[in-house]
């Protein structure tokens, strides 16, 4: 088969010395920004991209590539230990991760996270290989009412993974939008919010926030009490998943390859949205979801699997239609085009080599990655014991340098600041984080592709339901509303369950 | 400036026929021992000791990012000191040019590659707050017109642009066109609409890689772009080039007319200026130095051979910062016009 | 889940560590005895309440002043519209919801946070002093930062910030400041090859 024929001549080309050495790199480095608070793989892979001026294209892609990828295994790291996302992926790690690690399951968890991601990078760079031609046309029948069917369909999902308040819960979506409102508006231009600072015109940084709600409230919350000694104070047991671990994630982990596989190859979509999707699903399908938000191991497997996905499938518009899909792949569109190598139509026959060559170093980078994280989840594991006194600083330093990376910009520290005190005292009052941050994500794209929709539409509202694939993504949401509704109704009817389920003695 | 000078519309036009024509002349300042040790003499005293920060506001990867690292590459090779591209993103590069206009340090230190869009951003968004003025300009780069395209499996692949201008004033606002809001992509269109007649529906987006998604979706009829940005396209006949934005014919799109020539008008030029800034106060040795240093990176034939292949044409002709303030004095004047007359500017 | 994993996770769960801030605290646990002058959450949701209402409004406001609508559809002001409306109607729903449903622990009802109605808002003597303190340590550090360059910042503020996490002795506060300032230093400068801000001494 041609495309198998591509892929070994590719493996060929990779395994030399020097490109397994700079992928290496880039898995090693990857995995460290990942484990970091702040700094994200647009930041490091803007800072690294000179060193790749001077190594050949499949070398400076495997090594960039392997960066961004690295960033979706390490990211989930902090998330579990501390409740501190490592970057918007990871953000639905923390909500059943940091709960395993507080029963004494990090390990498990660091490890179903790592194997999960490996299997579905693997599963989503399969698919990659033999059937990218067809999933570019897929992705180019994307249009603007596609879109914000994609995306009403996420807010749907977002709705659903509120635990508490569902009021509460809606506000923090509304508020969620608001903060993306601020700045220019992308279909007219015009300053919105802004108060007439040109701070807030450049609107507000995902990473910011992210590390304000989720870093800086984290370490008020527990600065509170002062007989703090470590996050676990009990035995940790289980370095590794348990075979009962492995039958409750195995399908999560397929499910998560899939929807990541799905949503990362629209451009627009990706790791952020494909994460918690996943999350949304696996805890629409439990049999139990009252399990979710208090250490399910499915809350991990998915997520953790979908986002690893989404970055293997997001480069197929990259490499087959020259399409970057976000701001990471539209960089390594400029490393591969100051090489001198026009990602495109024209890539595969053109630079066959560079073509087959970045994928098979996907292939490559995974397994390094694998066989990186799985050793260090003991070492992580024992980072648990490290007392908050030496902990938290470290974390608020990280804190602040990498927020301040993402942009060199001050005015994202004080973002930082004010997201900490507003997440800290909303916290307090029960209110939730996640729903905030996905709104964030999603809110810019959604409205702007409902705008332009009714633009190019010639009979308004009328051009969402004369496409097929507008219709069919609505017809979900509207599917997964009715579900929930439902369940909720005949939820009323049953008593209250207890807060902490798996206290029940069974 | 006295009246016996020829217009200014023809001063304007003489300057982008030179531009696209006098590209890629090495001259003998160029060569690299010579220039090298020139720089080296103009060295002040323990600068630069540290790297020299080059910014774009523009993300990385996209087209300004990439002439932005060539040009640092090519100014590290000349002057042996280092330059780190730093991308100051936010706000279609509000956010950027304000810092560089109100915050930056005027040390030598930081450096900036701008583009001609910071003049809308000073005349129309900066709203008093800041003015292009406070950047002062040391080395061109190149330019590059817009590239007008329709998909090759669409329904105008046939159609030059004439045919679309008479269809979209036969039939107003069903021809679908991909702007980018607030930039000179949109008043391209809205010129070409003025003199014209014609009524396009236009498409907002967010740069130039989703226009060309949803041209290939056939989700409008006409997108606009940067030839680096479809080249591949038309390499592998996805897209057909209908006109390009210059004065003169692209020598990469020889078949695709000019606007103007579409029209029947000699006013319709719209292009991008690349350049080097720094902020306004920069010590003189050290401004010196920086100016040298970008100069004989942009004069190199290699990096011109580097910005060909980008689509771009560089200008040996504009070889001293007075020249290129001129020049965009020029510019400055026509946008200003344009604004004035569209009633964007009071 | 086997017998013995199950009763392993409660008696682990049942461990003394500090508890974690989920959104609904158990409904049959003993009300906790009330410190003397301790501020409950309950009596504070009211204020939060009116601020929702309160920047729904002004947001209100402020959409409606860039234009909510216009010929090509929703415009500028649309989303923040509908988001601050949103806001203040269901901070309203809340305050009704309040008023209506009777204070009872039994009732599980997350909107009206029952479950931790009695709970004070800081459970612990001296927290709220704590935590006002690491913010203000922090918006020291990232004046510093900005003003004094990174190593000046992060060598001076570190220590402050670790005796006010954990009141240890100051000799541990620096070490613990000065080691966190040089590995993040050399982590982020040496390997990532970022440069950090630098103060008016040039470092």
């Amino acid at each position: 088969m041609e495309a198998l024929q591509g892929l070994l001549g590719g493996l060929s080309v990779i395994m030399t010395p020097a490109n397994l050495y700079y992928c290496f790199i880039g898995s090693l480095v990857g995995t460290l920004i990942g484990v970091l608070p702040g700094i994200g793989p647009l930041a490091a892979l803007s800072l690294l991209m000179p060193v790749t001026f001077t190594l050949s294209p499949v070398a400076s892609i495997a090594m960039l590539a392997a960066m961004f990828y690295g960033a979706m295994y390490g990211g989930s790291t902090t998330s579990i230990l501390v409740n501190i996302p490592g970057e918007a992926a990871s953000v639905v790690t923390c909500l059943d991760g940091h709960q395993m690690a507080r029963r004494g399951r990090a390990g498990a968890a660091l490890g179903m996270a790592a194997i999960g991601s490996f299997i579905a990078g693997t599963l989503s760079l399969v698919a990659l290989t033999f059937f990218s031609p067809l999933l570019a046309g897929v992705a180019l029948r994307f249009g603007p009412p596609e879109y914000c069917a994609l995306m009403l369909l996420g807010l749907v999902c977002t709705v659903l993974m509120i635990e508490g308040s569902a009021i509460k819960g809606v506000m923090m979506i509304a508020l969620g939008f608001v903060f993306a409102s601020i700045g220019l508006d992308s279909v007219n231009g015009t300053e919105r919010l802004t108060f007439g600072s040109t701070d807030l015109a450049g609107g507000i940084e995902l990473v910011a926030v992210v590390i304000g709600l989720f870093g800086v409230s984290e370490v008020l919350i527990n600065i509170e009490q002062l007989a703090r000694n470590e996050i676990v104070a009990t035995r940790i047991r289980n370095i590794l998943p348990t075979v009962e671990d492995w039958r409750m994630s195995w399908k999560p982990i397929l499910r998560g390859s899939g929807l990541g596989f799905l949503l990362g190859v629209v451009p627009g979509g990706g790791p952020v949205t494909a994460s918690f999707m996943s999350y949304a699903l696996e805890r629409r399908l439990a049999s139990d979801p009252g399990r979710f938000g208090h250490g399910a191991i499915e809350g991990v497997a998915g997520p953790e699997s979908a986002n690893n996905s989404a970055v293997a499938s997001g480069m197929i518009p990259l490499l087959t239609l020259g399409l970057p899909g976000n701001a990471v792949t539209a960089l390594l569109m400029g490393a591969l085009v100051i090489q001198g190598v026009q990602p495109g139509p024209s890539m595969m026959t053109e630079h066959a080599d560079v073509f087959w060559g970045v994928i098979a170093s996907m292939y490559v980078g995974n397994v390094m990655l694998l066989v990186l994280n799985l050793p260090l989840v003991g070492l992580w594991v024992q980072l648990l014991r490290v007392p908050y006194a030496i902990l938290f600083p470290v974390i608020l330093l990280l804190a602040v340098v990498g927020t301040y990376s993402t942009n060199k910009n001050f005015f994202d520290l004080w973002v930082m600041l004010a997201f900490g005190v507003v997440g800290y005292v909303l916290r307090k009052f029960r209110y939730e984080m996640s729903p905030l941050v996905l709104a964030l994500v999603l809110a810019p794209l959604l409205e702007q592709s409902l705008r332009q929709s009714l633009v190019m539409s010639p009979d308004g509202f009328g051009i969402f339901v004369d496409r097929p694939l507008t219709v069919g993504l609505l017809a979900l949401s509207a599917l997964l509303v009715g579900a929930v509704a439902i369940g909720r109704l005949t939820r009323r009817q049953r008593p209250a369950p207890l807060a902490h389920p798996q206290l029940k003695e069974t | 400036m006295n009246s016996s000078l020829p217009s200014r519309r023809t001063v304007v036009a003489a300057g982008m026929a030179a531009v696209l024509t006098l590209g890629g002349w090495p001259s003998a300042e160029a060569q690299s021992p010579d220039a090298k040790a020139r720089i080296a003499r103009l060295k002040p005293k323990d600068y630069p000791s540290e790297p020299i920060e080059v910014n774009v506001v523009y993300p990385a990867g996209g087209g300004m990012d990439i002439n932005a690292r060539l040009a640092a590459r090519y100014f590290e090779k000349y002057t042996g000191a280092q330059a780190i591209v730093n991308n100051r993103t936010g706000g279609g590069g509000l956010v950027g040019h304000t810092w560089l206009a109100n915050q930056a340090a005027a040390d030598g230190y930081t450096v900036a590659v701008i583009a001609n869009l910071i003049f809308a951003d000073s005349m129309l968004r900066a709203q008093g707050r800041w003015s292009h003025e406070k950047l002062e300009p040391i080395a061109f780069l190149n330019s590059e017109g817009i590239s007008l395209v329709v998909s090759a499996d669409g329904p105008h692949k046939d159609r030059s642009f004439k045919d679309l201008v008479e269809l979209a004033k036969a039939k107003p606002g069903t021809i679908r066109v991909s702007i980018l809001p607030g930039t000179i992509f949109e008043y391209l269109v809205e010129q070409v609409e003025q003199v014209s007649g014609a009524k396009f529906l236009k498409v907002p987006f967010q740069g130039g890689a989703p226009s060309m998604t949803a041209l290939l979706g056939n989700n409008v009829d006409i997108a606009l772009g940067f030839y680096g940005e479809i080249r591949s396209f038309l390499d592998s006949r996805k897209l057909v080039p209908v006109a390009v934005s210059s004065q003169e014919r692209s020598p990469f799109l020889a078949q695709a007319p000019t606007l103007n020539e579409s029209l029947g008008r000699s006013d319709v030029v719209w292009m991008a200026t690349r350049w080097v800034a720094v902020p306004r106060g920069v010590p003189a040795d050290r401004k010196a130095y920086l100016t040298a240093g970008f100069t004989a990176a942009a004069q190199d034939p290699e990096l011109q051979e580097e910005f060909r292949k980008l689509g771009t044409v560089g200008n040996t002709a504009l070889d001293t910062p007075e020249k290129l303030t001129r020049q965009l004095g020029e510019l400055v004047r026509l946008e200003r016009d344009f604004y004035t007359r569209t009633g964007r500017l009071k | 889940m086997t017998a013995e994993a199950s009763r392993a996770t409660a008696a682990a769960t049942r461990a003394p560590f500090a508890p974690a801030p989920s959104p609904a605290s158990r409904p049959d646990a003993p009300l906790p005895p009330a410190r003397s002058g301790a501020i409950r959450i309950a009596s504070l949701e009211p204020v939060l309440d009116v601020v929702w209402i309160v920047v729904g409004v002004a947001l209100c406001v402020q959409a409606w002043r860039l234009g909510a609508w216009s010929a090509n559809g929703p415009d500028s002001g649309f989303v923040p519209l509908v988001a601050g409306a949103l806001i203040a109607a269901c901070a309203g729903l809340l305050v009704v919801r309040r008023a209506m449903a009777p204070a009872r622990r039994a009732s599980n009802d997350p909107d009206t946070a029952d479950a931790a109605d009695a709970e004070p808002f800081w459970a612990e003597r001296g927290a709220w002093a704590r935590v006002c303190a690491l913010v203000a340590g922090l918006v020291a550090l990232v004046l510093l930062v900005r003003f004094a360059g990174f190593i000046t910042a992060s060598a001076l503020m570190m220590p402050v910030l670790t005796r006010l996490i954990e009141k240890r002795s100051w000799w541990f506060a620096i070490g613990i400041g000065l080691a966190a300032t040089a590995a993040v230093h050399v982590v982020f400068t040496r390997l990532l090859g970022m440069s950090m801000p630098r103060g008016p001494w040039g470092f």
